[in-house]
């Protein structure tokens, strides 16, 4: 793997709309509804790795029905409350916090390379035995070189 | 990691129109780190105006899935698979290699269901889309879909012998259900 610069995908950067249409509007909503219980979700797995809970000892400690916990994380509990939520991750030794992300500040905090999962014939340099194949040779191959 | 050939050989169904790979709007601070290809037939479905709320669920599933978010997966060796409480994001079926798998979404939707393949590590071919009417009974039979989901990948060269053949090989930012 290697470092090189993301030149052919850059992300695209998203306008604010003036007016969301409704298609925006639900896939903003199940974007974090979707990410809050796969949260929960992972957290309750490393939580049964970690201490060995089942989800009866987190509806004990919550003081709720077992079947509340196989409904929180199967996403069945429609209306799934901040309150509960905070009481959730506590119970699975978790603490919820919640980030507004400014995308124009948090990527000028991230390092200008990205890291491309993607095949490179050369990590670094190009080696001494191809020093005479010109660049243009390398042109539109799929391969990046430095 | 996607070799040169196999990139090559989805460009070619790219332009060809036999795949499309799934775009988004994504932030200035959001980099793809996984990909998805489907047909073209799939894409149109999520396009349907008709079903918005069901389009921003899956849409919202392949987001997270194609900007890196951390899955939970099932595999097929997975002990107390039957209790499926925990609902994974991506479960291994009984099949293969190679591994053939279910979309899972958040919140679960038991009449919606995606299955695909991973040509390569974070490479995945959604090759089908199976919604179930209202009042339908009866299973889906997964193992046909898996083999017209093989047989149809050769009209674009990609055979099975190319496919990632093991479950734990298809993906990176993953828990394991187990």
């Amino acid at each position: 793997m290697s470092e090189v610069m993301a030149t052919d995908r850059e992300p695209q950067v998203t306008r604010v709309p003036e007016v969301m249409t409704e298609e925006q509007k639900l896939l903003y909503a199940a974007r974090l509804k979707g990410q809050v219980l796969r949260k929960l979700t992972i957290a309750f797995i490393d939580a049964k790795k970690k201490f060995g809970w089942t989800q009866r000892d987190i509806a004990k400690r919550m003081g709720v029905d077992e079947s509340e916990i196989s409904h929180i994380l199967s996403g069945k509990r429609k209306n799934l409350s901040l309150e509960k939520i905070a009481i959730y991750a506590r119970a699975m030794n978790r603490r919820a916090e919640i980030h507004l992300i400014d995308p124009e500040e948090a990527v000028n905090q991230k390092p200008k390379t990205e890291v491309i999962n993607r095949p490179f014939l050369f990590a670094n340099k190009r080696p001494s035995y191809l020093s005479a194949v010109p660049s243009s040779e390398f042109e539109n191959t799929g391969w990046n070189y430095v | 990691m996607l070799s040169d050939y196999l990139w090559g050989l989805l460009q070619r169904a790219e332009k060809t129109g036999a795949l499309v790979r799934f775009k988004h709007d994504s932030d200035a601070d959001q980099t793809e780190k996984r990909w998805i290809w489907m047909r073209q037939d799939i894409l149109l479905a999520l396009k349907d105006s008709t079903q918005a709320e069901r389009n921003a669920l899956v849409t919202a599933t392949l987001e997270d899935f194609v900007l890196g978010e951390e899955f939970v997966m099932i595999t097929k060796e997975a002990k107390h698979r039957s209790v499926d409480a925990e609902r994974p994001d991506i479960k291994e079926l009984n099949f293969g290699p190679p591994p053939f798998v279910e979309i899972r979404l958040r919140p679960q939707r038991r009449d919606l269901r995606l299955f695909g393949l991973f040509i390569a590590k974070d490479h995945l071919l959604l090759t089908h889309w199976h919604e179930k009417d209202v009042g339908t009974v009866g299973q889906i039979p997964t193992a046909n879909l898996r083999a017209r989901s093989i047989n149809e990948l050769k009209s674009v060269h990609i055979t099975a012998n190319i496919l990632v053949q093991d479950i734990r090989d298809c993906m990176e930012g993953v828990t394991y259900y187990e």
